[in-house]
C-alpha cells in the first residue's frame, strides 16, 4: 500500500474596505456605476502619482498582528509587471521581497485537537479593474476597482486535506469580519482564493508539480477542486508519470480543473522597485497604538465564553463562529440572564433555521431581545418547550412578538394538577389497552398517552407534571 | 549569448510577436545589449546598501481632503468604444 500526503497551500486576496482607495482618494465602494469612482491615478493615465493610504496600512498591520506575524519596519512598494486589459498601467502596486507582514500563523481545530497553519506572508497591493465578457467577443471594462486596496495571505503548504482547508478559510474568515477590515464576501469578491496543490508519494519519496487553481468562487468550489487535483495527481503517481506545473480553471459545473496556462515564473513579472512611492518608516508606537485598539478575536472570545458563561469548549467555539452570531448569544444572554439556556436555544433551534434556510443570522427575522421576551417564559415554566419551540418558528414566519403569539393562542403551560387530572382521567379511560401494555413493560405505550394528553390539552400540559401524575395513576389503577 | 527560446518567452510576456527570419537578427541584437548591460556587474558593490528609492526622507501618507475623481464623460472621452458607461475592447482571454 502506497502512502501520499497531500500538500496544499493557500493565496488568498481579501478587499480592505478602507474609504479611500490606496493610492488616490477615490471611494472605495461596491456597486457603485462602472467608472464613476475613478482618477487619473487610478485609471493609469500619464503622470499621475500614487500616495499611500494611511487606513489600508492599518487595516494591513491589524491583520498581520491578527495572524502573529512580524510587522516590517518600513514599508517598500513594488511594481508587477504584466499586461492585461484589466491592468491599465501594465503594472499593479505590490510587494516583492518586503511584505508588510512575514510570519504568523491560524490555529484550526481537528478531531485529534488543534493544528498550526502557518503563513509565509501578508502583502499589500492595489486590485485591478473588473472585465465583463460579453457573450458577442466583446469585453466590458470598469476601474471602480482598480487601485482598491487588497491585502494578499499566502499559507505554507502545511494544509494536507480539503477538509483542512475548508476549516482555514472558514477561520480566516471569521477572524477578518471580528476585525472588521473587511467584508469578506466571496460572492463579491472582496475574499478571493487560489489554491496550490501536490502530492508526495512518500515511500517512494517522488512529488508532483504544484498547479494553481483558479477562479474558485465558494469555499465548496475550494474543497471539490482539492478533491478533484489530488485525485489527478495521485493518477499520475501511480501512472509512473508527473503533473505539469500549471494553472488551471475550476469549472463550477463539471466539477472539474482545466488547464488554463503554463505557470509564470516569479521572475516574468520583472519585479523593480516603486520608485514613485518613497519608503515610509512604520514606527513601533503606532503598531502598538493599532495593538491596543484591536477588537476581541474568535479565540479570545471563546475562551471568555467558557469562562464568564461556564460554556464548554464545544458550545463556545460554536457560538463564536461568527461574529454576529456571538454578538447575539451575548445579548441575548445579558437579556435572559442564563448562559446555558441561550446557548442552548441559540445553538439548536436558531442555527438549525440558518441551515435549513441557508441564511445567514442578519437575514433571520429575529432579534435577540424577542427571543429573550419567548425564554422568559421558558424560564418561568409558563411555556413548555415544545410549545415554545412551535411559537419561535411562527415568529420566524410572521414577525409577530412571544407575547402576542402566546396570547393570542391561549399557550401558557397547565400546570394546575386538578385540570391534569382530569385530562388523563379521561385519557387513561379512552385508551385502557395502551394502559394494560404499559403494565406489561412496554414503554412505548407510555409515549402514546402522553401524546393524547397533550393532544386534548393543544400540547400546553406542563409534561413533567403531567408525565408524573400519569404514571402514578396507572400504578394505583 | 542569450537563447532563441528566452527571447521567444520573453516576447510572450512581452506580447511581441515576430517570423522565424526575424527571430535570428533579433536575438543576436538581444544578446549586444545584454552584454552591454552586463557591465554594470563590473561595479564593485561590496558594503554598499541597497538603495530603495532616491530621496533621503521619509515617505509620506495621503492627505483626505483632496479628491480628483472625474466624471464619466470625461473618463471615456480619448477611448474609440464605450458601452453602458464601460469601457469596450474586443475580448482577450489567456
Ligand atoms: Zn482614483
Amino acid at each position: 500500500m502506497m502512502s501520499y500526503k497531500t500538500l496544499v497551500g493557500l493565496e488568498i486576496h481579501v478587499e480592505l474596505m478602507t474609504e479611500r482607495k490606496m493610492f488616490c482618494n477615490c471611494k472605495n465602494e461596491f456597486g457603485a456605476m462602472p467608472n464613476t469612482n475613478v482618477c487619473p491615478v487610478c485609471l493609469g493615465l500619464p503622470g499621475a502619482l500614487p500616495v499611500m493610504d494611511k487606513e489600508a496600512v492599518e487595516y494591513a498591520i491589524m491583520a498581520g498582528l491578527a495572524f502573529n506575524c512580524e510587522i516590517e519596519k518600513t514599508i517598500i512598494m513594488d511594481r508587477k509587471s504584466y499586461f492585461y486589459p484589466d491592468l491599465t498601467k501594465g503594472y499593479q502596486i505590490s510587494q516583492s521581497d518586503f511584505p508588510l507582514c512575514k510570519g504568523g500563523f491560524l490555529e484550526i481545530d481537528l478531531d485529534e485537537g488543534p493544528k498550526k497553519i502557518r503563513l509565509e506572508r501578508i502583502h499589500i497591493e492595489e486590485d485591478t479593474g473588473k472585465q465583463i465578457h460579453t457573450e458577442n467577443g466583446t469585453t466590458l471594462l470598469d476601474f471602480n476597482r482598480s487601485g482598491v486596496p487588497l491585502i494578499e495571505i499566502v499559507t505554507k503548504p502545511d494544509i494536507n486535506s480539503s477538509e483542512e482547508a475548508r476549516l482555514f478559510l472558514e477561520k480566516l474568515k471569521n477572524t477578518i469580519k471580528y476585525l472588521g477590515v473587511s467584508d469578506v464576501k466571496m460572492e463579491e469578491g472582496s475574499l478571493r482564493c487560489d489554491v496550490n496543490i501536490n502530492v508526495i508519494d512518500e515511500e517512494r519519496n517522488i512529488r508532483t508539480n504544484i498547479s494553481e487553481i483558479k477562479n474558485l468562487n465558494s469555499f465548496k468550489s475550494v474543497v471539490k477542486a482539492i478533491e478533484y487535483e489530488q485525485k489527478r495527481h495521485i493518477e499520475a503517481l501511480e501512472n509512473g508519470s508527473n503533473t505539469d506545473k500549471e494553472t488551471r480553471r475550476f469549472n463550477e459545473l463539471t466539477g472539474e480543473t482545466i488547464l488554463m496556462r503554463k505557470k509564470f515564473q516569479a521572475s516574468d513579472y520583472r519585479y523593480q522597485f516603486e520608485a514613485d512611492l518613497t519608503p515610509i518608516e512604520i514606527k513601533e508606537e503606532w503598531i502598538n497604538e493599532i495593538r491596543t485598539a484591536m477588537p476581541e478575536l474568535p479565540d479570545q472570545k471563546k475562551r471568555r465564553f467558557m469562562k464568564d458563561y461556564k460554556l464548554n469548549e464545544y458550545d463556545a467555539s460554536i457560538l463564536t463562529q461568527s461574529k454576529e452570531l456571538s454578538f447575539f448569544y451575548e445579548e441575548l444572554t445579558d437579556l435572559v440572564n442564563d448562559a446555558k439556556l441561550a446557548a442552548n436555544w441559540v445553538m439548536t433551534d436558531v442555527l438549525r433555521r440558518l441551515k435549513e434556510e441557508d441564511k445567514e443570522l442578519s437575514q433571520l427575522n429575529l432579534t435577540p431581545k424577542a427571543l429573550a421576551e419567548l425564554l422568559d417564559y421558558v424560564k418561568s415554566g409558563k411555556v413548555n418547550n415544545n410549545t415554545a419551540k412551535k411559537v419561535l418558528r411562527e415568529m420566524l414566519e410572521t414577525g409577530e412578538s412571544a407575547k402576542n403569539i402566546i396570547d393570542k393562542q391561549g399557550l401558557i403551560q397547565i400546570n394546575d394538577e386538578e385540570e391534569l387530572s382530569r385530562v388523563i382521567d379521561e385519557v387513561i379511560k379512552d385508551n385502557q389497552q395502551s394502559v394494560e401494555d404499559f403494565k406489561n413493560g412496554k414503554d412505548r405505550a407510555l409515549g402514546y398517552l402522553m401524546g393524547q394528553i397533550m393532544k386534548k390539552t393543544k400540547g400546553k400540559a406542563n409534561p413533567n407534571t403531567a408525565n408524573k401524575m400519569l404514571i402514578d395513576k396507572i400504578n394505583k389503577n | 549569448m542569450i537563447s532563441k527560446e528566452e527571447v521567444k518567452n520573453i516576447a510572450e510576456i512581452a506580447k511581441l510577436k515576430f517570423g522565424e527570419d526575424e527571430l535570428e537578427a533579433f536575438t543576436e541584437k538581444f544578446s549586444l545589449v545584454l552584454d552591454f548591460v552586463h557591465n554594470i556587474n563590473k561595479v564593485d558593490t561590496e558594503g554598499i546598501e541597497p538603495c530603495y528609492g532616491i530621496s533621503e526622507e521619509n515617505g509620506f501618507f495621503k492627505e483626505l481632503e483632496e479628491e480628483q475623481t472625474l466624471d464619466r464623460e470625461e473618463v471615456l472621452k480619448n477611448t474609440t468604444e464605450s458601452e453602458y458607461g464601460y469601457f469596450k475592447i474586443l475580448k482577450v482571454v489567456e
